[in-house]
């Protein structure tokens, strides 16, 4: 069940932007921040835009990585924020120019009224409907999909009763107006720029956890947070704790896969019993399970002990090298880039 | 002759079916007698631990059967909770599942997730832990973490016994105990079969099954390659290291005695076999 999760989603491969070090990309993705943020305050300027759009493109084409399996782990978040935007814009009533008005639209009650009717009743009727007799109807109630909709259409069905219940006693010929939907130009603006710095950055950071290795990531964070050990900040150990993280991540989950198996051996289950035998099916996870992670952790500080690890020394590093020219050409690229598409 | 109680049939595997797909076991067919004890044996990664958790509908086959007690494991109306009582399971590690207080009241949970009255559930407890050698006018008020590592591993086999199983499935029951604590290990067993209880082990090591085993399959990249009485087997050491497996040691020290030109049958197996067989020799030799 646990296989579902990837808590990697590192695609092996020698393309370009694989060889490119974890600092070198980590400082591009904070370098295209700053531009982005700075490109949102200059309303209708789109250059920077471009720019970091032939950027994204060339960034996928040089990944080796297919742009299906790209789209695949991006279309959820696509659709989610094309589905924020819309009443976004409608409310981002910032500035004064106005760009267009949608309505009023008044709309009588009786018309309304008679929409909401209609729609309540389709609904009752698809909901009804699975309970009759019939095969075909009964298979779609253990559809996965519907028993996913069936608590909001049954919602949605209530509201529509009682939307009629409620405005039963005003005149049908009586007026509620929709509206009026105002556009501004800095409202369009904003959110239109937002909506595509965002996806930008996050299909940068994307392309850069998928051609990194998790573990030459935090080196390369590592190195980049270095100036903060001036400021006696514990930069190693953090590093220590988050390589560690990593590296048990799959070895935990593992375990807790075996001790869900060993425990539905003896009769526990999650999904069926009362709140109680629920609540002791739970306990027999979780008191092996940390016990078990408690114990790890104490072989393994005994382990790092035994091998001398001094977490105040500098340590050495697995993955990261030393920056290669191209390293630097592709970060001096980008920069000249954006700062001459900020420019014009 | 009764009807076996666990049979596959063409019983295959794959984890993650797709592109990065994984045959973890391909057609395998087998059946487990009444009452035997049946070792599978194989190498990591041979699809062994596969093999036995479709045994209780820890896992489903992705096509083939297996039948328990003449009951499709995959059919929809199986219900899975008398399955897995049915068959008890015991993973490596076992001493890592115990969680309650008290040694009684971890035995004790199998048998009341079964909703048996309160009188029953404590018969069966303490005869289980009466079973694996834990008196429980001594052991049932202890709590389990203050046990020894074998003591621990007895205590969740009791709780698998508690269950009333009528096989014991048992996936490298020795791994992590010393020689000691195995040979308890395996006497207890050895008494749970005695009172009927079919049992499955599951091991990389043959000399470690080869005292309790009374048929053995071998398993090798999740294929069933080999499978017969401990004799029959024991005499393939060549083979059996092209798979990464060794007999035990008297086999392979008879099997160099052949080599030598001693006349030994391929079917000796124990040290007393071997022993009367090599002092007839001898006294022959000097009858010469």
């Amino acid at each position: 069940m646990f296989s579902k999760i990837s808590l990697g989603v590192y695609y092996p491969g020698h393309s370009l932007l694989h060889r490119l070090q974890a600092r070198t990309k980590l400082l591009i993705i904070v370098w295209l921040a700053g531009v982005v943020a700075i490109a949102n305050g200059r309303e209708w300027h789109f250059a920077p835009y471009i720019a970091v759009g032939i950027l994204l493109l060339l960034g996928i084409a040089l990944s080796g990585i297919s742009p299906r399996t790209l789209w695949q782990r991006l279309w959820l978040l696509v659709l989610l924020s094309l589905l924020g935007i819309i009443p976004a814009i409608f409310y981002s009533n910032v500035g004064t120019k106005v760009l267009t008005t949608f309505g009023p639209w008044p709309v009588a009650y009786g018309t309304l009224r008679l929409l909401v009717l209609i729609y309540g009743i389709v609904l009752a009727i698809y909901l009804l409907m699975q309970f009759l007799p019939n095969a075909a109807l009964q298979a779609l109630r253990r559809r996965f999909w519907f028993r996913l909709i069936r608590i909001p259409l049954a919602l949605l069905t209530i509201a529509a009763l009682l939307f009629l219940w409620l405005t039963h006693s005003a005149a049908s010929a009586a007026m509620l107006p929709i509206g009026p939907i105002v556009l501004t130009y800095d409202g369009v603006w904003y959110t239109l720029a937002f909506f595509v710095a965002f996806l930008s950055l996050y299909t940068f950071s994307l392309l850069l956890t998928m051609t990194t290795p998790p573990i030459a990531l935090i080196e390369g964070m590592t190195l980049l947070m270095a100036p903060l050990r001036w400021l006696k900040l514990p930069v190693d150990d953090f590093a220590l704790m988050t390589l560690i993280a990593l590296r048990f991540a799959p070895t935990l989950v593992e375990e807790a896969e075996q001790l869900i198996k060993a425990q539905a051996a003896r009769g526990a289950d999650l999904t069926q019993g009362s709140i109680r035998e629920r609540l002791q099916s739970l306990m027999m996870l979780f008191v092996p399970f940390i016990q078990a992670t408690l114990r790890r952790a104490s072989d393994l500080s005994i382990a790092l002990d035994a091998r001398g690890y001094q977490s105040d020394k500098r340590q050495t590093l697995l993955h990261e090298q030393v920056i290669q020219w191209f390293d630097i050409v592709v970060l001096l690229f980008v920069m000249l880039i954006t700062v001459g598409a900020l420019v014009m | 002759m009764t009807e076996p109680i666990i049979v596959t049939e063409h019983l295959t595997h794959i984890y993650a079916p797709g592109p990065q797909q994984k045959i973890a076991l391909n057609d395998i067919n087998l059946e487990i007698e009444r009452g035997d004890c049946t070792a599978i044996i194989g190498v990591t990664g041979s699809g062994k631990s596969t093999l036995v958790q479709h045994f209780n509908g820890l896992l489903r086959p992705t096509s083939g059967r297996v039948l328990v007690n003449g009951i499709d494991i995959n059919a929809k109306r199986t219900d899975l909770k008398t399955l897995r009582q049915q068959v008890g399971m015991l993973f490596q590690f076992p001493e890592a599942q115990l969680f309650e207080h008290t040694v009684f009241a971890d035995v004790a949970f199998g048998p009341r997730r079964m909703k048996l009255d309160k009188r029953e559930v404590r018969r069966r407890v303490q005869h289980a832990l009466d079973t694996v050698g834990l008196p429980h006018r001594e052991f049932a008020a202890r709590s389990p973490f203050g046990l020894s590592g074998g003591q621990m591993r007895r205590v969740a086999l009791a709780g698998v016994l508690a269950m009333l199983p009528s096989v014991l499935v048992l996936d490298e029951p020795g791994t992590g105990l010393d020689a000691e604590g195995r040979e308890e290990f395996y006497y207890y067993l050895r008494h749970i079969q005695q009172e009927g209880v079919t049992i499955v082990l599951v091991s990389h090591d043959m000399a470690e099954v080869a005292s309790l085993a009374n048929w053995l399959c071998v398993l090798h990249q999740g294929s069933l390659v080999m499978q017969g009485s401990p004799r029959h087997i024991f005499a393939q050491g060549d083979q059996l290291r092209k798979w990464g497996l060794a007999a035990p040691p008297l086999s392979e020290l008879l099997a160099l005695l052949r080599q030598r030109g001693l006349p030994i049958p391929e079917e000796t197996l124990t040290m007393d076999e071997a022993f009367d067989l090599l002092r007839q020799g001898v006294s022959q030799r000097e009858t010469r």
